[in-house]
């Protein structure tokens, strides 16, 4: 897995190295190549912004890249304007088709929008070869290039350096937004939306303006296409073309920046390589591309990744530099009066009004189908204390949970939370309002560090736009709170470990620092105990004594020794419905628990 | 209405063409969460080797099938001990969609590339089966007798996957095998050979129909790609789990294609059936059977 | 090692990665000798697609530039000069073609480039061309029709072969439609591009001067599955003949197996390289293929052209017969590699003519002879001006059907 470098050294490289070979190469034929490739680069390093952090494939950037193109072959041709002047203007217009294109598209997922993306080059294809106007099935040529000089050398050259500076841009932006807090948003999005969503992600935003972003650089690539091959093929915008991007971006690295420029030379490299290989080039690529994938998923930039790490003798991806080092100025762990624990105290424990319940669930019921699974729950938790939530397996309760947390919408009932309705407000406002959760399957951001999973609660970005990663990150302040958290619960010395080396105990232990270095007013914990050794499930029950006379927790569990010593009340729920709601002695006294849960 | 009969039997032949894929494709992703995109390249492949057998080297029918069945399994099974073996259960056990179709995506390449060197770029189909002029089923109704094998091809093997999985205990263990990849290996299921037997069949599957239906259109080495495409395609609108739904989407995608050709506009059937699939999946996800979008 | 020292190393290093592998590339591409000394070899590059969709084009085309010019070589050179002949692939793709083109031009030192053979890759490579005053002929079918650019029409770029499309109408009007007196004429046409949409328009100039009726024009799309919509609509409107204006390869497969499901007599014409045995296998039979015209294969242009006797017939006889012990000669003596290799073998007749009669490498002569191309190259009589480099006088073209046995025969 991939951790960007800083934008700059990353841009000052794929500069230097466009600018060296461009001077070197452009009065010979390697010249020509490379521009081909640094085009298709642009528009690869878009597609590791917009599909590559996410599992989320969209079959656009063709379609795009010929929307960029033969707007500025219009332009040129019909409107005398130059092709230099024409791609910005194409650029934009392709943003705002981008907006209105996207706010329908990305409403589905997986699979979903797979197959709703790969109608777009099928239709584009259809279009543009009965369009006259655009030159049908053959194509559109320009009347001239982004450059135009005495000699055919000299515009080579020319040509070159503004495909270099361009890509330097998109890969600037592109990486400035990466190592944004936003960035951040961006990397949990992509592992799991769901979690994401919980932590206060605005998912459906960030899904469109990925995919604006992706389509804006598609159209921009398309625009340097058109400026320096003079024309566009209808092809462009055909599906082989789309799965040919789809090609240079997996085989470099989909999550990398670098990866997806290195791609595109690679695959264009390889094309050109020798007369044999371009002859059976179906079967080199076939072999090439499994090889890499089998070797590494995140392709050539991983197998980078992987040597270099080998070099350096340590982890992979020892954070990014300049992250936290556990030393620097913070409070002592554990102890409630650090300035974390002051802050969520001050944030939590009160209710808007007194008597009112923190959290209320009136006649809670959710089909699925023609299955019930709840049937007219209802609980009142205060601004503060321990809650345990037991029963049998399918019983309901992570998905109580969901609606509570508001990933599940209940078929019936109401959430209230500081007795204002909440029933149908989805998860990053339930966030922002203070409710925080983890989930039975832990979902970290494989590659970052502990230290960067923490931060993920921490983010002050949600409100803003993308576009604002760009001029500035306060990933800084987010990291900063993530490192007081962690002191907190005092696992100050993880924080620069990369999450994917940790064993599953320690994994749980972030995900619930994760939740909690957010201050929320509700701690939600879906089975924290589950996977966890003796030793660690005393720690966990101290810390949760600590939280819980902080806030409210309520806590699904199947451990109910553990519920019974820390709780203050035990909810049970059978087949959907409340059967037992009491204190730790009652439920160990109740015959109706003891004839449910015996032998959990 | 002889228009609009002869549009409906040509599309129920393009439909099954559809449809066969389509079957192959969901019902192996069924099993392994992959998408066999190489599924067209398999038909392809039994098309041009039987070919290549009986025109070039003159061998019997007979044994040109048998011979290149048995070369196409072959494959499927080595593919599969080598290359889906690692990339699934290997060092990096490879999750989701994204990695899961470019490995059948490099396949069909491979295949194509292959069938390149050995077959020549021309234009072959394998001998028709079923010899003759196109059947008269009515006055007026014309049905070629390639399709007429092409769709009692389609409907047998629909109607046998579906059967397998509904009503056998392997079937089911298959099924689970899909649903829940660990879950099945802890109650003891061997999920791995499931999923070969299931890639091998469906390999199997695809080059027995390419070699009934290249009779009907011919095929170059790079025909494969795009019939994976609108496999891929009708497996979605089936739901990719549902073999019997899968068939029913090929056929109503195919028989629309036509019907649109015929009434709308030929030139632009195509496009504007495109349209109206895309419509669809992005306006009722859930009721073509794709989960939609979580969270806000 | 501090952090930022090792990333600057990794830049560096990538950097002279990026380098090495620049001059890598850079060094493959054959250097085809110094230009310039006395008997210093042509260098023709060819710019062709050797896979991808246009490989079977490409193919022949290939077989029969690289046949001509190993006979050039066996029978003295073009003016003492020897030609070598390189082959590049340009994958069907116009990207593709354009960097080959600058590849021809500025590794190789190529003089001459041959190909690409379809209307967007020819688009795509002919700027480059002209820019470095190179000869390019190009084998894609159409010159005028197939959207070039004005100024691109008469400069640098010459077609190899003739607009096929027109040509082939034209045949059948005049070797069946016309002495059949058919009224009533049906047309299904590729959407490949400008050069096949103009199909229609040409059928319905022929149309007007030989009196018969286009009653149906429809468009397939280039490799659909299924034409019956378009051939139920075709047969509603009551045609003697449907006119095939299609690329060669699966669509005509598709469309002829369509067209005889609904009527089994219908006569058909014309199917390109349809009079090829794996075509003629692939449709399903000779069986399938009667009432089907084909202008065929180059064996029964010779015929055709041996039993008349008009001075262009005995040239085109001759240079079918030089063809044909050409092709032999290089090794290439299958019936799918005779039949169809022509396209090769005229670009280079095309060349060597132009060079001899300039009487001097020197392009720009060369040049200006090749603006005046007034051969016969294997049936196609050029006459060629300054402003119409697609103007010829005739193509001694050759009608055949198939026989229920699989050979063809010349239809008179």
């Amino acid at each position: 897995m991939i951790i960007p470098r800083g934008p700059l050294s990353t841009t000052g490289l794929v500069i230097i190295v466009g600018l060296v070979v461009m001077v070197l190469f452009a009065q010979q034929y390697a010249g020509s190549v490379f521009i081909l490739a640094f085009t298709y680069a642009i528009v690869t390093a878009g597609m590791a912004v917009q599909i590559g952090f996410s599992q989320q494939i969209a079959f656009s950037q063709s379609v795009f890249m010929g929307l960029g193109a033969y707007g500025v072959a219009l332009l040129n041709t019909h409107l005398a304007i130059s092709s230099l002047l024409a791609a910005p203007i194409v650029m934009v217009a392709s943003g705002l088709v981008a907006l209105l294109l996207g706010s329908v598209v990305t409403r589905v997922s997986g699979l979903a929008l797979a197959v709703a993306t790969i109608m777009l080059p099928l239709i584009a294809v259809g279009y543009v070869s009965s369009a006259g106007y655009l030159g049908g099935s053959v194509g559109m040529p320009l009347a001239s290039s982004l450059w135009s000089a005495a000699t055919p050398g000299a515009t080579v050259l020319g040509n070159g350096l503004i495909t270099v500076a361009v890509l330097g841009a998109v890969v600037f932006v592109s990486a400035r937004i990466l190592h944004s807090d936003i960035g951040l948003e961006l990397y949990v999005l992509g592992v799991d939306e769901r979690t994401a969503a919980a932590m206060g992600v605005s998912t459906a935003r960030r899904k469109l303006e990925l995919f604006v972003l992706g389509s804006m650089f598609a159209a921009l690539g398309g625009a340097v296409y058109a400026g320096t091959q003079l024309f566009v093929p209808a092809t462009l915008v055909s599906p082989t073309a789309e799965l040919s991007l789809l090609m240079m971006l997996f085989v470099g690295g989909r999550r990398s920046i670098l990866g997806a420029v290195a791609g595109a030379l690679a695959i264009q490299y390889v094309s050109g390589a020798s007369s044999w290989v371009s002859v059976n080039i179906l079967v080199v690529e076939g072999v090439l591309i499994t090889v890499v994938l089998l070797v590494d998923p995140e392709g050539l930039a991983g197998i980078a990744a992987s040597l270099t790490a080998r070099l350096r003798r340590q982890a992979p991806a020892a954070g990014v530099p300049g992250a936290g080092d556990p030393a620097a100025g913070h409070s002592a762990t554990g102890h409630p009066a650090s300035g974390f624990g002051r802050s969520w105290a001050a944030r939590a424990g009160g209710a808007a009004s007194p008597g009112t319940p923190l959290v209320e669930c009136v006649g809670i019921g959710k089909d699925y189908g023609g299955l019930r699974v709840l049937d007219a729950v209802g609980l009142a938790l205060p601004a503060r204390g321990l809650f345990g939530l037991c029963g049998p397996n399918g019983a309901g309760k992570s998905t109580l949970l969901g609606v509570i947390g508001g990933s599940v919408s209940p078929s019936a009932g109401r959430v209230l939370l500081d007795g204002a309705e909440v029933t149908r407000l989805p998860p990053p406002q339930r966030f922002h309002l203070g409710v925080s959760r983890t989930f039975q399957a832990v979902h970290l951001i494989g590659g970052r560090t502990v230290l960067d999973n923490v931060a993920v609660s921490c983010l002050r970005s949600h409100r803003s736009g993308l576009a604002a990663g760009i001029a500035r990150s306060r990933l800084a302040e987010a990291r900063d709170l993530a490192m007081a958290a962690l002191e907190y619960l005092g696992m100050g010395r993880l924080s620069g470990q990369e999450v994917s080396g940790l064993t599953l105990e320690n994994q749980r232990m972030v995900e619930f620092a994760r939740a909690v270095a957010a201050r929320p007013r509700l701690l939600l914990l879906d089975e924290p105990s589950s996977g966890l050794s003796e030793p660690q499930r005393e720690h966990l029950k101290d810390v949760l004594r600590t939280v819980g006379g902080m806030t409210c927790v309520l806590l699904v569990e199947h451990d109910l020794g553990l519920v019974a010593q820390i709780s203050e009340k035990i909810y049970v729920l059978a087949s959907g419905r409340l059967v037992f709601e009491g204190g730790p002695e009652e439920f160990r006294n109740s015959a109706v628990v003891n004839s449910l849960l015996v032998g959990i | 209405m002889l228009k609009f009969g002869n549009l409906l039997v040509a599309g129920l032949v393009t439909g099954s063409i559809y449809a066969v894929f389509a079957v192959c494709v969901a019902v192996w992703y069924r099993v392994s969460n992959i998408l066999n995109l190489a599924v067209g390249d398999f038909a392809m492949a039994g098309a041009l080797g039987v070919d290549n057998l009986t025109r070039v080297r003159q061998w019997p029918l007979a044994a040109a099938i048998a011979a290149t069945l048995a070369v196409v399994a072959g494959f499927a099974y080595a593919y599969d001990q080598v290359v889906l073996r690692l990339a699934q259960d290997g060092r990096h056990r490879h999750e989701g969609i994204v990695i899961t179709f470019f490995f059948t995506f490099a396949l069909s390449f491979f295949i194509d590339g292959v069938a390149k060197i050995l077959f020549g770029t021309d234009v072959h189909a394998a001998p028709a089966l079923w010899n003759g002029s196109s059947l008269n089923i009515a006055s007026g109704l014309h049905v070629e007798r390639a399709g007429i094998l092409v769709l009692a091809c389609a409907v047998l093997s629909g109607a046998m996957f579906a059967l397998y999985i509904r009503y056998t205990l392997s079937g089911k263990a298959m099924e689970a095998c899909g649903e829940n990849y660990l879950g099945a290996r802890i109650v003891g299921i061997d999920t791995r050979r499931y999923r070969r037997i299931i890639f091998v069949v469906t390999a199997i599957l695809a080059a027995v129909f390419g070699i009934v239906e290249s009779p009907i259109t011919g095929f170059t080495y790079i025909s494969g790609a795009t019939i994976s495409v609108t496999g891929f395609i009708a497996a979605a609108y089936g739901g990719f789990r549902n073999p019997g739904r899968a068939l029913l989407a090929g056929l109503v995608i195919g028989m629309a294609e036509a019907l649109l050709g015929g009434y709308v506009s030929a030139q632009y059937a195509d496009t504007v059936l495109y349209a109206i699939l895309a419509a669809l999946v992005l306006a009722r996800p859930r009721a073509l059977g794709f989960e939609s979008a979580v969270g806000a | 090692m501090s952090r930022a020292s090792v990333r600057r190393r990794i830049l560096l290093a990538a950097a002279a990665a990026a380098v090495t592998a620049a001059l890598a590339l850079a060094g493959c591409g054959t250097s085809a000798g110094s230009p310039g000394a006395a008997n210093a070899p042509i260098v023709v590059c060819g710019d062709l697609a050797l896979s991808g969709p246009y490989a079977q084009i490409g193919e022949t085309d290939n077989w029969g530039a690289t046949a001509f010019f190993k006979h050039v070589n066996a029978t003295g050179g073009i003016l003492g000069h020897k030609v070598t002949y390189i082959v590049e692939n340009n994958q069907s793709s116009a990207s593709q073609s354009e960097l080959i083109a600058r590849k021809c031009i500025l590794s190789e030192h190529a003089k001459f480039i041959v190909g690409p053979e379809s209307g967007a890759d020819t688009e795509a490579a002919l700027p480059i061309a002209i820019a470095y005053h190179t000869i390019l002929i190009s084998l894609s079918s159409g010159w005028q029709t197939n959207g070039y650019p004005a100024s691109e029409l008469t400069s640098w770029g010459f077609p190899g072969f003739y607009d096929v499309f027109y040509q082939d109408q034209l045949a059948s009007v005049q070797q069946l439609i016309v002495p059949r007196h058919y009224t009533r004429v049906a047309l299904l046409e590729d959407n490949c591009g400008s050069v096949c949409l103009a199909n229609k328009g040409s059928v319905q100039a022929l149309a007007q001067r030989y009196g018969f009726q286009l009653v149906s024009t429809q468009i397939d799309q280039v490799g659909a599955t299924d034409v019956t919509p378009q051939v139920l609509a075709m047969l509603a409107a009551k045609p003697q003949i449907i006119l095939f204006g299609l690329v060669p390869g699966t669509d005509s497969i598709t469309a002829i197996r369509a067209i005889r499901a609904q009527d089994p007599n219908i006569p058909i014409s014309e199917c390109s390289a349809c009079e090829l045995p794996s075509f003629i296998s692939a449709a399903g039979g000779a069986t399938v293929m009667h009432n089907i015209y084909v202008l065929g294969s180059m064996q029964d242009w010779l015929t055709a052209a041996e039993q008349a006797t008009s001075p262009q017939a005995q040239a085109t006889a001759a240079g079918l017969k030089q063809y044909f012990s050409g092709m032999r000669a290089a090794g290439y003596t299958s019936a799918n590699e005779l039949d169809n290799s022509q396209e090769g073998w005229d670009a280079g007749l095309e060349i060597a003519w132009a060079v001899k009669s300039a009487g001097a490498l020197d392009e720009t002569a060369v040049m200006h002879k090749l603006q005046h191309l007034d051969i016969n190259t294997l049936g196609i009589v050029w006459a060629r001006t300054p402003s119409n480099y697609e103007n010829i006088s005739q193509v001694l073209a050759a009608m055949e059907t198939i026989n229920p046995d699989g050979s063809a025969s010349l239809f008179k």
